[in-house]
């Protein structure tokens, strides 16, 4: 197999620990370190303390539930619209998508006024179930959190049943009901995917900080930002966060693992269309089931959303008055989400073909950062890159661009390396042998061949970073905002109004450019990869 | 009895099938000859009742069990398909692989265990049983396949090129395997293969497919005169 150059890897890896690797180094020695000394002054703060025994039990126990959750709404959704008959499944097919555009603090705005006392749900509820009712801060914030995130199980569970040979699913029909054949080998079959799904809403979640902001629930991140923020006791902070540090290192590894070596993908004789399942009678109840869960996430929050907004003219007034933060946002996100998707092909394409030993360390590293809660990782970029050597890079908006990168380049990376291992080694190396050098091959065989891969990196990239809270708002340059911030704000001034129309602003503008993308995908897709 | 009478099946403006008929009696080898793509495996999948087809039916033993308008599922059809790439289940043990098709029968635990074991012995992998599939060699992994499309005591066996990534050696034995079975079993077996000389060695009776049609059908007498150049000659027609 052939092997990345040096010239390439050399720079790739270098910049990427830089980036991306640095940040966790200094999280994980920062708190061994003190006045330019190895030290034991917060040693003790590193073993379970009390404290930190609940923030962890709380953390958990909220991810736990979200992940649960949406582990409900994701799975039989993504059943539904991939093995089933299901009426409209091609328009379910794109619909789940929208709430990855609606971040999760907007959900939890959303579902915060919804729930509290006066809320429409709140005094709909006890209506319906026929006695008090009320939904604790802790349900809200875990409902928040997965509609924010089922999106994740439902895209990996659906990618893994597109990877599953018809014949394995034909193969059981001869012999068993539809049902058994589904239960007993399709899912099964996919189960590394609604693993790894789950596992990335779990992270997610327990890394999130906005939802619990909102709800006031004491947990990790938030923890993190007051002894930060508050008390400016960076190394406290690292300190108390390292038990979560640990587990979060875990589950990545546990994530890697999953998905590693198990592509349940088969060589079938040309049947490219996946064998669909007759719903009958529950065709209706399935039907209700996915209207529901787009009910849940997309349309009670952007009618919501709207009421709250008022008036066309409010809308208009926040949209020209926060022109400058949208236009801003959003060239930072697209700068991020392309310098991820770059370096996300390179390395894949390094750890594709590196020796099988290097090859797990080097999986396991890029994917690492991104169970570093937000707030945290803002934390060690700041002491990192605040120097006078740096200064001009630090108070810059390239240290956004950095801290979107650091964070969310392990999913483009992820995503890219899926779609180069599903090339063929050959294709590459009857290139070299043709007498072009590397850069002509992987520019007219790789690119064109992940071409789905990269725009998905690209994509993923995008809307991660625009909706990005925790990194913002510590490393953001001072007199300039992002949307996330400047909601951020306007919601601790109680401003309802602005918050939601600078919410729906966002949820419009995205609606409008990843349409755009998706038209101009369908459009150029070459032939050979249209099913 | 298996029987297909003029039956049709397109995949877009292509047709894959065209007004075939064929039978295959309990007890005797049908082998199916064609180049690639000219419609024998869909054939197959026609008859498994995993297509839906658009024109003619398909019969066994005299009952109507596809149409266009009508379909019997496959699961009561009593027949096993082995598949060209085999789709042994990943997931699956070797025992886990056979047993899994004997759920739908009646049968007790032990019962199951007991017919999971004595399956497993005709074909020689009682010893791997806790294997999963990818611990096997190729031609473990063949019995595995026919292990698993016999447990159920199918009436008809339908075979997909199942042996074309073997070498001689192993071939024959698969070869003989099957005829064995057929012989003990009594089962109707539709053989699809692109190799004269095995279909000879196996069939009763052989038809040619070019183009989704019938282009040749005889008896194993009729096959002894055919030369390669005949059938190449069938298949420039």
């Amino acid at each position: 197999m052939l092997q990345c150059p040096r010239w390439l890897s050399y720079p790739v890896l270098t910049a990427f620990s830089l980036i991306v690797i640095a940040p966790i180094l200094f999280l994980v020695l920062s708190p061994f370190w003190h006045e330019g000394h190895i030290s034991g002054l917060y040693l003790q703060e590193l073993i379970l303390s009390t404290r930190q025994l609940g923030l962890l039990k709380t953390s958990m126990l909220l991810a736990g539930t979200a992940t649960s959750l949406a582990l409900v709404l994701g799975l039989p959704y993504a059943l539904l619209v991939e093995r089933t008959d299901l009426p409209g499944r091609s328009l379910f097919g794109l619909a789940y998508i929208i709430p990855l555009l609606i971040p999760p603090y907007m959900q939890a705005i959303v579902w915060d006024s919804l729930l509290a006392k006066g809320g429409w749900i709140a005094e709909l509820l006890p209506f319906l179930i026929g006695g008090p009712f009320e939904v604790s801060p802790f349900w809200a914030a875990a409902l928040s959190l997965s509609l924010a995130y089922y999106p994740f199980v439902t895209l990996l569970t659906i990618s893994g049943l597109r990877g599953i040979d018809r014949s394995y699913e034909d193969a059981g029909i001869l012999h068993r009901s539809p049902w058994s054949s589904l239960s007993r080998i399709t899912v099964p079959l996919a189960a590394p995917h609604i693993i790894s799904g789950a596992l990335f809403v779990f992270i997610f979640s327990i890394i999130d900080f906005g939802v619990p902001d909102i709800f006031r629930l004491r947990v990790y991140p938030l923890e993190i930002f007051i002894q930060f923020s508050g008390l400016y006791d960076e190394k406290a902070a690292v300190a108390l966060a390292f038990p979560l540090l640990l587990l979060m290192a875990g589950l990545v590894l546990i994530q890697v693992r999953c998905m590693k070596g198990r592509s349940y993908v088969g060589f079938g004789n040309g049947q490219r269309k996946n064998r669909r399942f007759s719903l009958g009678r529950a065709k209706f109840p399935a039907l209700a089931f996915s209207v529901f869960v787009l009910c849940l996430s997309v349309f009670i929050p952007v009618l919501f959303l709207i009421r709250t907004t008022g008036t066309w003219a409010i809308f208009m007034d926040v949209l020209v008055s926060s022109w400058p933060e949208i236009v801003y946002s959003f060239a930072m996100a697209f700068a991020a989400a392309l310098i991820m998707t770059v370096f996300a092909f390179f390395i894949a394409y390094i750890m594709e073909r590196s020796p099988s030993k290097y090859r797990g360390v080097l999986e396991y590293m890029t994917q690492l950062p991104f169970a570093i809660p937000a707030i945290l990782l803002g934390v060690a970029l700041i002491k990192l890159w605040n120097h006078p050597v740096t200064a001009w890079l630090y108070g810059s908006s390239f240290m956004i661009i950095i801290g979107y990168v650091a964070h969310f380049a392990p999913f483009s990376i992820r995503v890219v390396l899926s779609s180069l291992k599903q090339i063929n080694p050959h294709l590459e190396e009857i290139g070299h042998l043709a007498g072009h050098n590397w850069l002509r091959t992987a520019g007219r065989i790789l690119v064109p061949l992940t071409r789905t891969g990269l725009l998905t990196a690209f994509f993923i990239g995008f809307i991660l970073s625009l909706g990005d809270l925790g990194i913002s708002l510590l490393i953001i340059p001072p007199g300039i905002q992002t949307i996330p911030i400047k909601i951020y704000n306007f919601m601790h001034y109680g401003a309802e109004a602005k918050v939601a129309a600078l919410s729906l602003a966002l949820l419009g503008m995205q609606l409008i450019l990843v349409t755009g993308l998706l038209t101009l995908y369908h459009k150029t897709t070459p032939s050979y990869e249209r099913p | 009895m298996i029987q297909v009478k003029k039956i049709s099946k397109y995949f877009g403006t292509v047709q894959a099938v065209r007004d075939v008929s064929l039978s295959v009696k309990n007890g005797e080898i049908l082998a199916v000859l064609g180049p690639s793509g000219c419609g024998k495996s869909t054939l197959l999948r026609l008859i498994a009742g995993l297509e839906r087809p658009d024109a003619g039916t398909v019969e066994l033993d005299e009952r109507m069990v596809s149409s266009r308008a009508e379909m019997v599922p496959p699961v009561f059809r009593r027949l096993s398909l082995i598949f060209q790439d085999l789709a042994l289940w990943p997931h699956m043990t070797v025992s886990e692989n056979v047993a899994f098709t004997l759920s739908r029968n009646s049968l007790l635990r032990s019962e199951k265990a007991d017919r999971v074991k004595e399956i497993l012995r005709q074909v020689y992998l009682l010893d791997l049983c806790k294997r999963y599939p990818h611990q096997l060699s190729g031609g473990e992994r063949q019995r595995l396949a026919i292990a698993r499309a016999i447990a159920s005591n199918p009436l008809y066996l339908l075979m997909d090129e199942p042996f074309n990534s073997l070498d001689m050696l192993l071939k024959q034995e698969m070869m003989d395997l099957t005829m064995a079975l057929r012989k003990e079993c009594q089962m109707a077996i539709i053989y699809v293969a692109h190799d004269l000389e095995e279909a000879a060695y196996m069939a009763d009776n052989l038809v040619i497919i070019n183009h989704g049609k019938v282009v040749w059908s005889g008896s194993r007498a009729d096959m002894i005169g055919l030369t390669k150049g005949d059938f190449m000659a069938f298949l420039r027609r």
